[in-house]
């Protein structure tokens, strides 16, 4: 937990939530690694597929978790998929926002693993 | 109160669990997570608490599934947690029945715990409240209330178990004192409508030009002082029982509005137009007879008989023999717990003089010699001497004595002098007789 301050994430509205027991917060964590790159994974495939309905939820499902992770430099960005799907105007920058996006997600899920001994 | 039972209804895993694990630090909590609608649906026969509910689930959306829920179980507050901030769902969600609206933000998880909380306390008022109503119920258990066993009373017993079975309307009849009220208690507390009110309108106590608003409510500014809408007792005794204690002293154009909601079932608030429906069961007393009302014009003869239903006379206290001393125990032993004070016995004399007592204001009127008497008392038993009768009707105790017109001319002028100061001349002149008569009489030794 001491890696928090490596800009990657904040747990201070998880720990608002569940306190700051270790194991609790762990398996919170957990969670989170389990389940955030599935999203990101259906909304890549659903650009692929134009099926921006697919995106836009998966996009809606992601924004609660991540703010609750302090992940807020992606807030405008998934918020900008979301409102752009909806339209499917513009599915080049769509790309480059999912794009983004992932690469954000695996950086921060990698911090995680490592700063919660989920690796082996 | 046992556990609370909540269910959480959240797709998303994380939320979801946060949720979950925070609302289950109270161990009182019993929390049921699910992740989408038909799975929250087939476990509502669990009756929970509370349920919060997202708003975009993957099988439907929160809104179908509150309104199943509410189908189920219309009781069952639900709070809906929404992703996004938007003022028009939220107000169709409380329109539709929601409890609260909240975003998913940092705060919900706060406002969760507060409405557990508030929720809690409401479910023990009405716990308390419906434990009260049992031991009310238990208090009005008519046998505990009406003492007596003369055959008189015992009637009244039979009747009153006859109208806790339906609801007709009752109409007790009796002097003062009777115990009209407490009867149409026994009645309310006894019957399919205990849990439900029990609302008591004095009639005579209520100005003529208020009556009509007090009965049926009015609407905002339907009159001078008419700053809210307000519900009348017909509508406070929903469900329930609505007693109209001297019904006889209601004046014709009321009795007229009354009929027609009677007959209706259903009333409008002075002016207001909406229908108001009422299920109401009524139960009417009076003192006066009511068919010479009705002769002398002063009733209507249809409502007369629409009240009249099943007719309770109660008996005056002096036509019930031993009851009166079965009473006066109850009231003496009462009187003494009440006031933390030891037992009191009545003596034999004591016994004697209140059963020669006509009792014109009949219970009421027991029981405050009764407790008078507990009062001057010094010792542990009430004497003959602490019995004092105090009665304001003294011409009707004239007429149960059943004197010789003699006698009665003669306690009539001596209860004259003894008001004006033996003033002859003025008592000669109120009772219109010559001051020779009493001047007479009173050297006969007959005053």
């Amino acid at each position: 937990m001491e890696n928090e301050a490596a800009l990657t994430y904040n747990l201070d509205k998880l720990y608002g939530y569940v306190g700051k027991e270790y194991n609790v917060v762990k398996e919170m964590v957990g969670i989170f690694i389990d389940t955030v790159p599935k999203q990101v994974e259906l909304m890549r495939e659903g650009l692929e597929a134009s099926d921006f309905i697919q995106v836009s939820k998966a996009a809606h499902m992601l924004k609660p978790s991540l703010d609750i992770f302090g992940v807020d430099d992606q807030y405008y960005p998934i918020r900008d998929i979301e409102n752009l799907v909806i339209t499917a105007e513009n599915q080049e920058y769509i790309s480059r926002l999912i794009f983004d996006l992932d690469m954000r997600i695996q950086q921060l899920v990698e911090q995680l693993k490592t700063d919660f001994n989920f690796h082996g | 109160m046992l556990s609370f039972r909540i269910f959480v209804v959240e797709d998303d895993p994380l939320f979801g669990e946060m949720l979950k694990y925070h609302l289950s630090l109270n161990p009182d909590n019993e929390v049921y997570l699910f992740k989408t609608g038909s799975d929250c649906l087939k476990n509502v026969y669990k009756s929970p608490h509370l349920i919060s509910l997202d708003y975009s689930l993957p099988d439907m959306s929160g809104l179908e599934v509150m309104r199943q829920v509410k189908k189920e179980n219309s009781e069952i507050p639900i709070v809906i947690v929404s992703g996004q901030e938007d003022v028009s769902t939220a107000v169709t969600l409380l329109r539709e029945g929601a409890y609260d609206y909240f975003v998913k933000d940092n705060d919900v998880k706060d406002r969760l715990w507060n409405i557990v909380k508030k929720i809690r306390e409401n479910i023990q008022l009405k716990n308390e409240i419906s434990s009260l109503k049992e031991e009310i119920g238990r208090k009005y258990e008519f046998r505990n209330v009406i003492k007596g066993n003369s055959p008189s009373i015992k009637q009244i017993f039979s009747l009153i178990e006859k109208a806790t079975k339906t609801n007709i309307t009752v109409s007790i009849t009796g002097e003062t004192g009777t115990g009209k009220e407490l009867v149409a208690k026994a009645i309310h507390y006894n019957s399919s409508r205990a849990k439900k009110p029990f609302v008591a309108v004095n009639v005579s106590a209520v100005p003529r030009e208020l009556i009509e608003s007090e009965m049926f409510g009015h609407e905002k500014g339907s009159f001078t002082g008419a700053i809210t809408r307000k519900a009348g007792k017909f509508e406070h005794a929903q469900g329930g029982s609505l007693f109209l204690d001297e019904i006889g002293e209601m004046d014709l154009q009321m009795q007229t509005k009354l009929l027609r909601v009677i007959q209706e079932r259903e009333l409008s608030r002075v002016g207001g137009n909406e229908l108001v429906k009422i299920d109401v069961r009524l139960i009417v007393a009076t003192n006066r007879n009511m068919a010479e009302e009705v002769k002398k014009g002063n009733f209507r003869e249809d409502l007369y008989y629409r009240l009249l239903g099943l007719p309770i006379e109660l008996p005056p206290l002096r036509f019930r023999g031993n009851d009166i001393i079965i009473l006066a125990k109850y009231f003496v032993d009462d009187f003494c717990k009440e006031n933390k004070l030891p037992k009191l016995s009545i003596s034999e004399a004591a016994q004697k003089k209140l059963m020669q007592y006509p009792f014109p204001g009949n219970v009421r009127e027991l029981r405050a010699v009764i407790e008078l008497a507990a009062v001057l008392t010094d010792t542990d038993q009430i004497d003959d001497q602490h019995i004092s009768f105090n009665s304001t009707n003294a011409s009707s105790n004239f007429l149960l004595e059943e004197n010789t017109l003699e006698e009665y001319n003669s306690k009539i002028i001596r209860y004259y002098l003894d008001k004006y100061n033996n003033n002859v001349i003025l008592v000669a002149k109120k009772l219109d007789i010559g001051k020779s008569t009493i001047y007479r009489l009173l050297k006969e030794n007959k005053i």
